[in-house]
């Protein structure tokens, strides 16, 4: 019987045990089928060979130089890593939830949106225009297959079941913190979400991919990212629901205009943490979260030399949508308009006071004064 | 030579004895990962800052350096990913392309014949691996570097039995893109 073929490659490349070797040997020297066999990949072979020879430099830098190198990188990250710290508090749910403020925002991604992250709810605040014509197209569709195949890097620990609870107290007491509603509200929902855990191990093909299947392969992920892991940890977290707030569903399965929604949330939790990698290169991934906003490389790089990435969130705003810097109760938020032709709005409400953040989201027939109203009037 | 030993303690994250693994796993794989990174991007001070992230990123993870671990492969992982990923790069600004056509053009001018047409060769090898699959590029450059069959399939994370398979494969197609576009023989 002949040796498989993968045998005879490994026969050629020297790759099998002696003894085994010795028996391939003895059976080629006497089979004309496995020479003319090994010699149509050996061909293949020295011909990449003798090319990938030609990439072959003789020289390297010597150890002890690049033992200096490596000791001055290492030397730099420990002065910059008390600021990176911060940077990863703060600016990777930023990102992460600043991309999530914007498919909540546009109409015909929060959607998807809310069935590809229904987990995340957060943040903190600076405004950033763009054209939402100018995004890739069919994000919504493809979202979904980009949530399988993603899921194998995410993983998810705590959370478990929301809980409906019926009063503040009741919230209060499971979630460890005060927990604020409109005085007086009534036929609502209040639901207890138990802290989690999201991991995300980067596997920067699949994630470039996408880049790539979105129409925007001239984005290159930074290849540091690889095998990066990204833990965010999201505490307790409380949300009233007023009103009908159910995604209507067309009867071919598509989401119906969410202009037709008169819904009202307000999610409440304390900070969200964020635990990655030293060296995550937080500027270059800003640029590239701004140039898929439709920022030119140039305009990105600048209004990323600007940022102060540590401690800002930066919020993609849709340019029909109107937002201005307001402040609930002394606390810093930013308050985003967005009108539909029928004249209902979509209304968000984003503030951050102490160590708690809130979001509130209006959409139907409401104004921006009576969200802030709302905001302000919690007890 | 060494100029500082024993490794600076204070930068590193493990305890003593894993400090003095990294210097071993370093003396040892700093030639080896270096001149794989200039191949892959041919750049040598590219490569270099390509090999030192990698050693950076093995510092940053001292479990690595535990008993029953294989550091090696780790880092040609590592290593190997980020050439790609520049080389990658390098071909979405089309250098390599570039560099081929233009020393194409000038080999037709008289001159140090010999050199241009190097480079022009060189610039064709990293184009063609450029517009391979991730792992056949890789599986190629390894392979190439000295690999045994076991370190590729664990640097790679492939079944040890389907090395020769996927490597033949992979020449197969080198060979093939390499002669459709530039005629080689």
């Amino acid at each position: 019987m002949h040796p498989s073929k993968p045998t005879l490659r490994a026969y050629h490349d020297l790759a099998l045990p002696e003894l085994t070797a010795d028996d391939v040997r003895r059976h080629v020297d006497s089979c004309a089928d496995c020479r003319r066999e090994i010699a149509r990949f050996a061909g293949d072979a020295n011909f990449v060979g003798q090319r990938l020879d030609m990439l072959d430099s003789g020289s390297t830098m010597p150890v002890h130089i690049a033992r200096a190198r490596l000791q001055s990188r290492l030397a730099q990250n420990q002065r910059e890593n008390s600021m990176n710290r911060k940077i990863r508090r703060a600016a990777v749910p930023a990102l992460i939830a600043a991309f999530l403020i914007v498919l909540f925002a546009v109409p015909s991604f929060r959607a998807a949106a809310v069935e590809f992250l229904g987990l995340f709810r957060v943040e903190q605040i600076e405004v950033v225009r763009f054209n939402p014509a100018n995004l890739p197209t069919n994000m919504k569709g493809r979202m979904m297959d980009f949530d399988r195949l993603l899921a194998d890097q995410f993983t998810f620990t705590g959370g478990g079941e929301p809980v409906e609870v019926t009063s503040a107290a009741e919230a209060s007491a499971l979630a460890g913190f005060d927990v604020l509603l409109p005085p007086g509200a009534e036929n609502h929902t209040l639901t207890f979400q138990p802290a989690g855990q999201v991991s995300i191990t980067v596997v920067l093909e699949i994630w470039q991919a996408l880049l790539d299947e979105l129409g925007r392969g001239d984005l290159v992920l930074p290849a540091e990212l690889d095998g990066d892991t990204i833990t965010i940890s999201i505490p307790n977290s409380v949300t009233f629901v007023n009103g009908d707030c159910a995604i209507p569903r067309a009867p071919d399965g598509d989401f119906m205009p969410m202009h037709q929604v008169d819904c009202t949330v307000l999610v409440q939790m304390p900070n969200p943490t964020v635990e990655a990698p030293p060296g995550l290169p937080m500027s270059e991934l800003g640029q590239i979260f701004l140039q898929f906003f439709g920022m030119s490389p140039q305009e990105a790089a600048r209004f990323s030399a600007q940022v102060d990435w540590t401690t800002t969130l930066v919020i993609p705003v849709p340019n029909s949508a109107d937002y201005r810097d307001v402040t609930v109760n002394e606390a810093d938020g930013v308050l985003f308009e967005d009108y539909y032709d029928s004249g209902t709005a979509n209304l968000g409400l984003v503030w951050v006071d102490g160590e708690m953040v809130y979001s509130l989201m209006l959409n139907g027939d409401h104004t921006a004064a009576e969200a802030l109203a709302l905001a302000q009037g919690l007890r | 030579m060494s100029i500082t030993k024993p490794w600076n303690a204070k930068y590193m994250t493990g305890p003593t004895d894993q400090t003095a693994a990294f210097d071993d796993v370093f003396e040892r794989l700093w030639p080896r990962i270096h001149r794989l990174l200039i191949a892959i991007v041919g750049d040598p001070a590219e490569a270099e800052d390509l090999a030192i992230e990698s050693f950076y990123k093995l510092s940053q993870r001292p479990q690595l350096l535990e008993d029953g671990q294989n550091p090696a492969a780790w880092l040609y992982r590592v290593a190997s990913n980020l050439g790609y990923n520049a080389l990658r790069s390098a071909r979405r600004r089309g250098r390599y392309e570039t560099e081929a056509h233009e020393s194409s053009l000038r080999i037709a001018i008289p001159g140090p014949e010999d050199e241009t047409s190097r480079r022009m060769e060189v610039a064709q090898v990293r184009s063609v691996l450029a517009s391979m699959k991730a792992r056949d590029a890789k599986l190629l450059l390894l392979k190439h570097t000295g690999l045994s069959y076991a370190e590729l399939a664990e640097t790679l994370g492939i079944a040890p039995g389907s090395v020769g398979s996927l490597l033949t494969r992979a020449e197969r197609k080198f060979a093939r893109r390499y002669r459709q576009l530039y005629d080689g023989d």
